[in-house]
């Protein structure tokens, strides 16, 4: 997985062609490990694993009623997603640690050409942890492909939040479509049992169609909140404070007991963002137990 | 005519009992959307199932479920990857109420297999999707696959059109008008190549979150 720091060095994107696919030196085959634990009454980053595009920040500590819930920046240098990525995120959560883990802003998928990037996402939950990961959205440029792979794994009462959030801009206000979008999410316990096995995919064409199973909304999200049953928000709030932020929200409890799942319809990525974010804050509040404090982006 | 397409014919007609009338999958819940419900939405909502979500997930449980003939094991693994695979609980509910109405008719009727899958619900190896349903028992009457795919697309097609009719969006006209602009769509994805694995593939927010909404709603006509 590889998030963009637009303030970080790269190409232009509002000049990118999105003709050519635009291609970095070599595309990557890297992946990004992160283990936190407990220790000293809070959750420290024990090991990390961090190769180029990747970068981190240090863990801050944003949650004055919280202090043990660490709160971790995650950056790539590199501009964005790029022809023949194939990037890896790997979050090791232990026991009773508490994380969150976001970006600084979206991530730019570019023409991917003929060979699609790849992002991988694992995220192991231990006993009584919790792990947040809201990343800002992706944006899809004409001729992107982009396939996501997320699999998550809870032990017992581990609590998780986990967003996605897709959309697609043409710098030349051309309309022209990304190519390709796969989206596959597996959730499972720690004894291996699978909870939620689904896959989507979509061609670019078909997104913006007048038949687009979105309708006429042109970004796309959607939110795991993973947790004991008592644990988890009222349904009717979350799709609520997606509505009130301008989108679509539907929620509903996911397959074998494994939580709720939201998704969201918006008109572009901008109004994605406020809705996952105003959701996001409610179920953070329900599984962490206090509300989010501003993170600055 | 042959007997097998008599035989479709009768599976096919909405006068069958399998117990569709109760569900408009995500149709009442698109109508109740501010932007509301009329012929061109309807139309192209209705094609946006059929590829995004009928073609790459119940129409391949039900090929699967087809092939597997009365094996409960293997309908057992395909009904829990269905399960696993749709996250919106209204169609998970929904597919599988409808699985059970379809197959209390079959029941009565005495059709082959019939008794050994409510025996499987029952005790809990099988959850009773509609497409396993359908594709265990069709088999058993002697329907080929292709034509219980073919059946199954149709209904669900002319499912959401009667469901847009009972609610008043559309007319009869012009719930036909588009039944017969998406029979192509049907026949074209019901023809495309089945995975050798029960892996399905769903892309269809829209509907999902217009279903997830109307679960929610006090007053509904449709069960989903």
């Amino acid at each position: 997985m590889t998030y963009d720091d637009v303030s970080a060095p790269g190409p232009d994107l509002t000049m990118a062609d999105p003709v050519r696919p635009v291609q970095p030196p070599s595309s990557r085959h890297v992946e990004a490990r992160l283990t936190f634990a407990r220790g000293g009454g809070t959750t420290v980053l024990g090991r990390q694993e961090v190769p180029y595009p990747f970068h981190i920040t240090r863990a801050f500590r944003l949650q004055p009623d919280a202090p043990d819930l660490a709160t971790l920046y995650l950056q790539s240098a590199s501009g964005g997603l790029y022809r023949g990525d194939r990037l890896g995120l790997s979050v090791d959560v232990r026991a009773g640690a508490r994380v969150h883990v976001t970006t600084q802003s979206a991530t730019v998928v570019h023409n991917t050409g003929s060979a699609p990037a790849r992002q991988a996402t694992r995220l192991e939950i231990g006993p009584g942890a919790f792990l947040a990961l809201d990343p800002d959205p992706l944006i899809l440029f004409p001729g992107a492909a982009l396939g996501l792979d997320t699999h998550v794994t809870l032990a017992e009462g581990a609590r998780a939040i986990v967003t996605e959030g897709i959309a697609h801009h043409d710098p030349r206000g051309e309309g022209r479509p990304f190519a390709q979008l796969d989206i596959a999410l597996t959730i499972a316990d720690a004894g291996g049992r699978l909870r939620v096995a689904e896959r989507g995919q979509i061609d670019g064409a078909d997104w913006a169609a007048r038949s687009s199973p979105l309708g006429t909304y042109r970004a796309y999200g959607s939110m795991l909140v993973l947790a004991a049953e008592g644990i988890l928000p009222e349904t009717g709030r979350l799709q609520a404070a997606a509505d009130e932020a301008g989108c679509l929200g539907g929620m509903s409890p996911l397959p074998n007991g494994a939580g709720l799942g939201l998704r969201l319809l918006a008109p572009d990525g901008g109004r994605l963002s406020a809705g996952l974010q105003a959701a996001f804050a409610v179920a953070f509040t329900a599984l962490a137990g206090t509300v989010p404090g501003r993170r600055r982006k | 005519m042959t007997t097998g397409r008599l035989l479709a014919l009768q599976h096919a007609d909405t006068a069958f009992p399998s117990g569709a009338f109760a569900f408009s999958n995500g149709v009442e819940g698109l109508a109740a959307l501010a932007s509301g419900l009329d012929a061109p939405s309807l139309r192209h909502a209705a094609e946006a199932v059929v590829r995004y979500r009928w073609a790459g997930s119940e129409r391949v449980a039900l090929a699967h479920a087809h092939r597997a003939g009365d094996d409960l094991a293997v309908l057992a693994r395909i009904d829990a990857a269905l399960e696993a695979a749709t996250p919106a609980e209204p169609m998970r509910l929904g597919s599988r109420r409808n699985g059970g109405a379809l197959l209390a008719a079959h029941l009565r009727l005495g059709t082959p297999g019939a008794g050994p899958l409510r025996a499987a619900i029952s005790d809990g190896r099988l959850l009773g999707h509609l497409s396993v349903v359908q594709g265990a028992l069709w088999r058993a009457l002697g329907l080929e696959e292709a034509a219980c795919l073919e059946i199954a697309g149709y209904q669900t097609v002319a499912g959401l059109v009667a469901a847009a009719v009972r609610l008043g969006r559309i007319g009869a006209i012009e719930a036909q008008a588009i039944v017969a602009a998406l029979l192509p769509v049907v026949a074209e994805c019901a023809a495309a190549p089945i995975p050798d694995t029960p892996d399905f593939t769903a892309f269809a927010p829209l509907i999902e979150i217009a279903a997830m909404r109307h679960a929610r709603a006090e007053l509904r006509l449709f069960a989903n």
